[in-house]
């Protein structure tokens, strides 16, 4: 378990088809997965750019419904 | 034995009432709610049958407080940088301080549950979102952001 470059974060969530939005201080990445589940992360503005702490990072990898950080470095990769 | 009992009947446990018995005496109703009982209203013409509790709000709250926040705090070695992880609510802030962490927890807190409200209807139908629905009444009822910050990180 590593950290996450913010960009690399941004890419799954395009990938897998969510879309950001700001409300107050938070920027919302938020939409339906590729399976048909309603998925929502939310970062706090300050972070933006910042590369994601590897605790926080595996919980976001939950959130957006990957088994584990592999199941997501793979998501990126494929087609 | 009463006569419900006598009869092999279940006790009325609840007050249960119609939207046009409810109009004609709200005062009354107002009061039975605010004596501690629960009052149950139905819309007799609605087809899906769906009723609304009318409950005192401090006992709302004293409900409420079994659902408790227990924000987990950590420094990762290597970003140093301290993260605070609001599972109940599925927020996580990351700054360089403990004090920034906190008050971006706040921030991310603020801004969902204002999120959640504004969506009732998405929320409350996506089962992980649904379990939150407690945790975002009980800040929902918070005044201001010291309150929230008592609610997170103090004894509530």
């Amino acid at each position: 378990m590593g950290t996450c470059s913010f960009r690399v974060f941004i890419m799954v969530c395009k990938k897998m088809g969510l879309v950001q939005r700001k409300t107050g201080n938070s920027f919302v990445w938020a939409g339906i997965d590729p399976q048909g589940e309603y998925r929502q992360v939310s970062i706090h503005v300050h972070v933006e750019g910042r590369d994601i702490p590897s605790g926080t990072f595996n919980k976001i990898v939950k959130d957006l419904g990957f088994a584990n950080e592999e199941d997501f470095f793979k998501f990126l990769d494929s087609k | 034995m009463n006569d419900y009992t006598r009869r092999g009947e279940v006790l009325p446990m609840t007050t249960t009432i119609s939207i046009a018995e409810f109009r004609k005496d709200m005062r009354k109703l107002l009061e039975m709610a605010l004596s501690g009982r629960e009052v149950i209203c139905f819309d007799a013409k609605s087809r899906d049958r769906e009723t609304c509790s009318f409950i005192k709000t401090g006992l709302l709250q004293d409900i409420l407080k079994a659902y408790s926040f227990k924000p987990v705090v950590f420094l990762d070695d290597e970003t140093m940088t301290h993260n605070i992880h609001l599972d109940e609510l599925k927020l996580y802030a990351y700054a360089d301080t403990v004090e920034e962490a906190t008050e971006q927890l706040i921030d991310l807190v603020i801004d969902y549950i204002s999120d959640y409200i504004d969506r009732l209807g998405l929320f409350l139908n996506v089962p992980d979102r649904k379990e939150q629905y407690p945790y975002v009444l009980r800040i929902s009822h918070c005044q201001n952001r010291d309150e929230i910050k008592r609610l997170l990180f103090g004894s509530n």
